[in-house]
């Protein structure tokens, strides 16, 4: 009977890996579903807001056509690039959101175009995925870890964090400065959908945060042929080396405990106007690095708490 | 009951000037007229002045009426007001253009948890453009809102005291 004990163990081991690993796979194959040609629909509507006096901006819809495109596919991380495609004519770069599994080196927003970079202690993010996701000129905007969850016919995500105030609403509304996010993506029978329930908060150096109002917000990704998104598809294998580039470079600001805060604009304009002549000219990454560092406010205090 | 009589307000300098001499309006209250005035008159300062509305025929019962005015270009009125909900009371405004239509109303404070819908503008607007001679009805030319009688019959009837008493003041010429 002894000798037996040390199978039956090495057997509860071994079935623990590969179940271990078979859910990495499910996770994985999740992430990579999110790729390809998809026709998405924007939809956000306030929904409620502690003072009465409140009036609830007007509800925002957009419609686009997305190729997210598989950048980087390591067993640990993957990366996605979306990528809009404008009236079957223009493309515009859109955001990257990237997945990094068992990661313990997180951003969180603070305010004032302020990052918290931070490392989690090993046992809190153990199987789960890091999405951490950028802007169009490849700066942060929000990252956040959790399970990916595959049951009862359902494979999603979900997190609650810090973020600068979306693209929609950035140069229109003044009234609050942070949007405490709450990211859904679950994998559907027709593409996948972002599902958000939003806080829009006031935040203040001293003071308790203020909500404002809250949202939901849907951002619903319907999977099409891939040849409809070919443009996107060309400009990306035209453009990637610079991306990618624009990417090393930025991993390189990165790597770094404490707070980032970036510059809005410099010589009057925001980073991704900046990045129009290089790429253009396919800078090198000396001449890339020297732009970033432009908008970097280097103040490392290694605490520097988000609220 | 409030006392007010003139403040001069700086969108620019946001709510810090902001006040009413001799004031018994709260901050809070303060900060909300301001904004009010901001976005719905669309100026960034504005000056308030209090009218003065000493008739025998006429009482405000505590509450407040201004003159609205940036530089020398008069923008309206505003009437500050107060009306009771279900266990508590509400402060309200009414904003009126210089013809003394309601331009926007909005209750700014509500103190208990039931009735809340009376803040919204989808059952707000319903008073919009309405003059010395219109008489709202709760249920009849103004919409009922389920759960929330109490206060939107009083939201009512405060805004139809206001037009009567502001066709008073216009008739009686004591209107800046």
């Amino acid at each position: 009977m002894k000798n037996v004990i040390p199978l039956v163990l090495f057997f509860i081991f071994a079935f623990s890996v590969m179940a271990q690993e078979g859910k990495k796979q499910q996770d994985i194959a999740a992430i990579k579903a999110m790729c390809g040609c998809y026709e998405v629909k924007f939809k956000y509507t306030e929904t409620f807001a502690p003072e009465i006096d409140y009036e609830k901006h007007h509800d925002y819809t957009a419609a686009a056509l997305e190729w997210a495109q598989l950048v980087e596919d390591k067993n640990n991380k993957l990366s996605i690039q979306h990528i809009l495609v404008v009236n079957d004519t223009m493309v515009v770069k859109h955001w990257r959101q990237d997945w990094e599994y068992e990661n313990q080196n997180v951003f969180h927003y603070d305010k004032d175009n302020a990052w918290n970079f931070k490392k989690l202690p090993a046992q809190d993010v153990k199987g789960q995925w890091t999405q951490k996701v950028f802007q169009v000129d490849d700066s942060p905007r929000y990252s956040g870890s959790a399970t990916w969850i595959h049951a009862d016919g359902k494979h999603y995500w979900e997190n609650r964090t810090n973020a600068p105030l979306p693209r929609r609403e950035y140069t229109k509304r003044k009234d609050y400065n942070v949007m405490l996010r709450g990211n859904r993506q679950e994998i559907t029978d027709y593409g996948w959908v972002h599902e958000q329930d939003n806080d829009k908060i006031l935040r203040q150096d001293g003071e308790e945060d203020v909500l404002l109002a809250q949202e939901k917000g849907y951002n619903i990704y319907t999977k099409v042929a891939d040849q409809k998104c070919k443009l996107a598809q060309d400009w990306w294998v035209a453009n990637h080396k610079f991306w990618g580039k624009v990417r090393d470079s930025w991993s390189k600001v990165y790597s770094r405990e404490g707070k980032l805060m970036l510059n809005k604009v410099v010589d009057g304009q925001p980073l991704f106007m900046h990045f129009y002549p290089l790429e253009k000219e396919k800078a090198k990454t000396k001449e890339i690095a020297r732009i970033i560092q432009k908008f970097v406010v280097d103040t490392p205090e290694k605490d520097a708490q988000g609220k | 009951m409030r006392r007010a009589s003139k403040c001069f307000c700086s969108g620019v300098l946001f709510l810090t000037t902001f006040h009413f001499l001799g004031a018994q309006i709260s901050p809070r209250l303060q900060k909300k007229i301001n904004t009010a005035i901001t976005t719905t008159y669309g100026v960034a300062a504005f000056e308030l002045r209090e009218v003065s509305t000493e008739l025998e025929e006429l009482s405000l019962d505590g509450d407040s009426l201004f003159e609205i005015v940036q530089d020398t270009e008069q923008l309206g009125y505003l009437y500050l007001g107060e009306a009771p909900s279900m266990k508590q009371v509400f402060d309200y405004i009414v904003m009126f253009d210089p013809d003394i239509t309601i331009k926007k109303s909005k209750v700014l404070i509500y103190r208990e948890d039931y009735g809340q819908q009376i803040g919204s503008q989808r059952w707000l607007k319903q008073f919009i453009g309405l003059s010395v001679t219109d008489v709202p009805m709760y249920s009849e030319n103004i919409d009922a809102i389920a759960g929330a009688t109490i206060s939107a019959k009083n939201m009512t009837d405060a805004v139809g005291n206001v037009l009567k008493k502001m066709g008073v003041l216009k008739e009686k010429q004591v209107l800046p």
